[in-house]
């Protein structure tokens, strides 16, 4: 039995139900480091969407906002870091970790140089299905495991693989959980912001082209923005389920040693 | 040339030198010395030396880590930058969602 869980890990149920617990308990600082870096990045991403999809003149400025969408990427990915270091303490029963310049800098470098390759690599193995568990949780692992200290990055990445590839039917199955969750919870979003014009229309008088007509808001950036409201509120819990992994297997390995 | 019975070593003036550093040209006791790719060098020589490769390797290291920054910058940039291209040569009808409107049954 022991052997099993070994091999195995623990549930995905478990591990998701602990990451909800700690999210649930954690300060409010620790959220709003999450968000922080986050917000930004989805409210301009769909500024650019909108931009890129309605305006004449793209074109003319597609290469600067791409450059600063990318910046604001590369700036979420910075406070993610943050948030799963401070997702760690806490699993750990420590006070919040205190950031120095040198230390946040490492973590900046280390998520510019290892998180972009992710853009294009998530999306291409998702072709294939099968190795899409591996390679996320890989730069999940690489979120979760930046430490902003002096180690190579080689090492940073080695020890992301090596999580990555622990106890793989709980990181399938916890992946397939939060993505049914992730469905719902985009239906859900989805089906407020449908209903919101008719809302404010009965119960304040607003009348708006989308109270006349809902189905007016069935566009690209509608979706859009549905996406980035299911990430900002599925993304923290995927992100704590890593950050404890990674906790877990560690561990573990110290028990064993 | 100075023997080595009439020398003291340069750390400790109480004990007497038993070799001299083939860098530094000082003498030293046999605390003070050690052996390193066949020579006989004092702790501060041996120091400079491990310290020169690694401060070498760490100013390598460090361009190379801005050189794979730079890299991971471009490959956001561009990233955002084909999925803006993507977006602005998709139809209107597309991002208006009236793609799926056009009645080809009442066309025909």
């Amino acid at each position: 039995m022991r052997r099993a869980r070994r091999q195995h890990g623990r549930g995905a149920f478990d591990f998701i139900e602990e990451a909800t617990h700690l999210l649930r308990t954690a300060p409010a600082a620790t959220l709003a480091v999450y968000y922080a870096g986050t917000v930004p990045f989805i409210l301009g991403l769909l500024y650019y969407w909108t931009d890129m999809s309605r305006s004449p003149f793209a074109n003319q400025h597609l290469a600067e906002a791409a450059l600063g969408v990318g910046a604001l990427f590369l700036w979420m990915k910075f406070w993610q870091a943050i948030f799963a270091r401070r997702v760690r303490a806490q699993i750990a029963a420590e006070p919040p970790p205190r950031l120095h310049f040198r230390r946040a800098l490492n973590i900046f470098l280390t998520q510019t140089i290892v998180q972009p390759p992710g853009l294009f690599i998530i999306p291409l193995v998702l072709v294939p299905v099968i190795p899409f568990a591996w390679v996320y949780a890989f730069f999940q692992n690489a979120t979760a495991l930046a430490d902003g200290d002096d180690s190579s990055l080689s090492r940073l990445c080695k020890k992301s693989w090596k999580q990555a590839v622990l106890w793989p039917r709980q990181n399938n199955l916890a992946l397939a959980i939060m993505l049914a969750f992730a469905f719902c919870v985009f239906l859900n979003w989805a089906t407020v912001c449908i209903m919101l014009p008719g809302l404010l229309k009965m119960l304040l008088g607003i009348e708006s082209a989308f109270s006349k007509s809902p189905l007016a808001m069935l566009n690209t950036t509608f979706f859009a923005g549905m996406f980035g409201l299911t990430y900002l509120s599925v993304d923290p819990v995927l992100k704590t389920i890593y950050a404890l992994r990674c906790f877990t297997a560690r561990r573990c390995k110290r028990a064993r040693t | 040339m100075p023997s080595f019975v009439h020398q003291r070593c340069f750390n400790h003036a109480g004990s007497e030198a038993a070799a001299r550093c083939p860098e530094c040209r000082r003498f030293f006791c046999r605390e003070c010395i050690t052996e390193h790719d066949d020579r006989v060098l004092c702790a501060a020589c041996l120091k400079k030396l491990a310290r020169r490769p690694l401060a070498r390797r760490f100013a390598f290291a460090q361009i190379f880590h801005l050189a794979l920054c730079a890299f991971g910058v471009l490959m956001a940039w561009f990233f955002f930058f084909l999925i803006g291209e993507g977006l602005s040569k998709m139809p209107d009808s597309f991002h208006e969602g009236t793609l799926w409107q056009v009645h080809w049954i009442d066309k025909e």
